[in-house]
């Protein structure tokens, strides 16, 4: 009836499809990493050279990879943070359906917008000279800076950008969350007299945690690939201030370098954090998050 | 279940006050490129600047007209052509293979390799940074001639989301019942018929939206492009990134492009309102 054949022909080929065009470079990666490469030359073998450069000797790396972390981190608890506090928020006041609706579509507008067209908007916003956010800081006294080039705000400039798209995406997240909860654990806690703080810290929150959990966990994974957002905005400057791995990566690979073996070892090492990251954060909340 | 509000009118107000904030917070920025696009150079380059159309400055269609369809035009159009072009075959591509496998995946017991670890290792590669593969997959174009070719993009776009398809069309099979499908095998039916006249139909919906997805995806991604494309393969996004380096700060022009570019996705999303949380998600939460 059923061809012993059709599941295989059925998931063969997204499978394969993959493995070309995501693992085989992954795995590329991985081999250029043993060898000192630059573009049109041919490759010449080093062991574990560019891997000992990588950890070691190369602060830039660092530096963008300790910027990538602060950049992810702030990012993603403010926007869990504000997200959260929203949607409980509109939850607990009682809106007309269709005020609720015009909100919930005018939010997903900004998370639909591409990346680089975000990172363009909120370079013109603050803007030295003309941007109406530098008119609205210098109204109340706080000088005219450009914040895309300034070593200190220009980090807090990328984080705006990252905040501004996905903060409303959080609050749907939690909004819709928060509605599809079970009516019987509010139910009994009400009885037993929980109110306000205590309602949300041991009903409330418990509930949503997985939830919680869930989109931080994938902010985390879009926020390290951070690229074109800062790459339009601050272009990793001023100097490599906001310098993000993936622009390291670019520069090294494609823009200036061309050094395919150490733009490889980097790349792998890269694929290696994330993979880290998401397997401690999955076995750390292993209680909460099944998938 | 709600919990009982106290019904203070001053908490309500704070209320209605914080919502009115975080709308604006959202649409502002969206409102200046708009408005940037139908300003005049001089308007759009002034110090305190100007905030409202016709109240501030004379709105005008200089820039769409002179520029973004006057002296750019083959620019623009061929822009637009790609951006079509590479969103809707990735998103074809994306979409086929990766909902014979969601299908696959939900229907299928696997033993050799379980369901659970084909579906881990699609997942693994949306973890994958983008910017791993892309040094590989220029060398890879570099070979067979495909650089700055729009269907070299498409089909990187495709293996991009090719994960998030899969999982959503799975997620869909997971919660039909497999006995209509059953029922049309006993009655003696093919399973391609099963397949084309069964099953078909009632996933309509769910391809329509993630073929929605990966056009709205691939048309806003933009480092594939960069790294891909330079002249003939150029798409918006493209056009955005480099409009402060080709000339000078020319505001207004990359504002129309912008404009230009969030028009579709926009579209879609009032289309799909309900479904964007959900595909965004990977399933988890159900909107």
């Amino acid at each position: 009836m059923i061809g012993k054949n059709t599941k295989v022909v059925l998931v063969a080929p997204a499978v394969i499809y993959l493995a070309a065009l995501l693992l085989f470079p992954g795995l590329f990666n991985l081999y250029a990493a043993f060898y000192r490469w630059p573009l049109g030359l041919s490759p010449h073998f080093i062991g574990f050279y560019n891997f000992y450069r990588a950890l070691l000797l190369d602060d830039r790396l660092h530096h963008a990879f300790a910027f990538t972390a602060l950049y992810s981190a702030v990012s993603v608890s403010v926007e869990i943070l504000l997200g959260l506090g929203l949607a409980l928020l509109l939850y607990s006041m009682p809106l007309n359906p269709k005020v609720s609706y015009t909100i919930r579509l005018l939010l997903v507008i900004p998370f639909m917008v591409a990346p680089i067209t975000a990172g363009y908007m909120w370079r013109m916003l603050f803007h030295g000279s003309y941007g109406p956010l530098t008119y609205l800081m210098s109204l109340i006294g706080l000088g005219r800076v450009d914040i895309y080039s300034h070593p200190k705000l220009a980090f807090w400039g990328v984080v705006i950008i990252d905040v501004w798209q996905w903060t409303p995406f959080t609050f749907l997240v939690f909004y819709s969350g928060l509605n599809s909860l079970p009516s019987e654990p509010f139910e009994a806690a009400l009885v037993d007299g929980a109110r306000g703080w205590n309602l949300f810290k041991y009903v409330t929150f418990p509930l949503l945690e997985p939830l919680v959990l869930v989109v931080a966990l994938l902010r985390v994974i879009d926020a390290f690939k951070v690229f074109d957002t800062i790459y339009i905005s601050t272009g990793g400057g001023p100097g490599i201030c906001t310098e993000s791995i993936s622009l390291y990566i670019y520069e090294k690979g494609l823009h200036g370098g061309f050094e395919l073996g150490y733009s490889g070892c980097i790349a792998w090492l890269f694929f290696l954090v994330m993979f880290f990251i998401t397997t401690v954060f999955l076995i750390a909340f292993r209680r909460v998050i099944r998938i | 279940m709600r919990p009982p509000t106290k019904g203070s009118k001053l908490l309500e107000a704070i209320g209605y006050l914080i919502i009115v904030i975080i709308l604006i917070f959202a649409l502002f920025p969206i409102y200046w490129m708009i408005i940037t696009s139908f300003k005049f150079p001089n308007d759009a380059m002034s110090f305190p600047p100007k905030f409202v159309p016709f109240l501030d400055f004379v709105p005008s269609l200089n820039t769409w007209t002179g520029i973004v369809f006057g002296y750019r035009l083959n620019d623009t159009l061929k822009a637009l052509i790609n951006s079509v072009f590479i969103a809707s075959v990735s998103a074809t591509i994306a979409t086929l293979l990766g909902s014979l496998a969601g299908y696959g995946l939900s229907r299928f017991k696997f033993r050799k390799w379980k369901n659970r670890d084909i579906l881990s290792f699609i997942i693994a590669q949306r973890m994958m940074p983008p910017i791993v593969a892309l040094v590989p997959l220029y060398l890879m174009f570099a070979r067979f001639g495909l650089l700055d070719t729009a269907i070299a993009i498409a089909l990187i776009h495709a293996a991009f989301n090719l994960p998030l398809v899969v999982w959503i069309i799975k997620d869909f099979f997971d919660n039909l019942p497999i006995e209509v499908e059953e029922a049309a095998l006993v009655d003696g039916a093919s399973y391609a018929t099963v397949l084309r006249r069964v099953v078909l139909p009632l996933v309509k919906p769910g391809l329509s939206v993630t073929w929605i997805f990966s056009f709205i995806l691939s048309w806003n991604e933009f480092l594939t492009v960069l790294g891909i494309a330079y002249d003939r393969a150029i798409t918006l996004t493209w056009l955005i990134s480099t409009g402060h380096h080709v000339r000078a700060l020319e505001w207004w022009t990359i504002s129309a492009y912008g404009t230009l570019s969030i028009i579709p996705p926009l579209i879609f999303a009032a289309i799909l309102q309900r479904y964007v949380i959900r595909g965004l998600t990977f399933g988890a939460v159900r909107a």
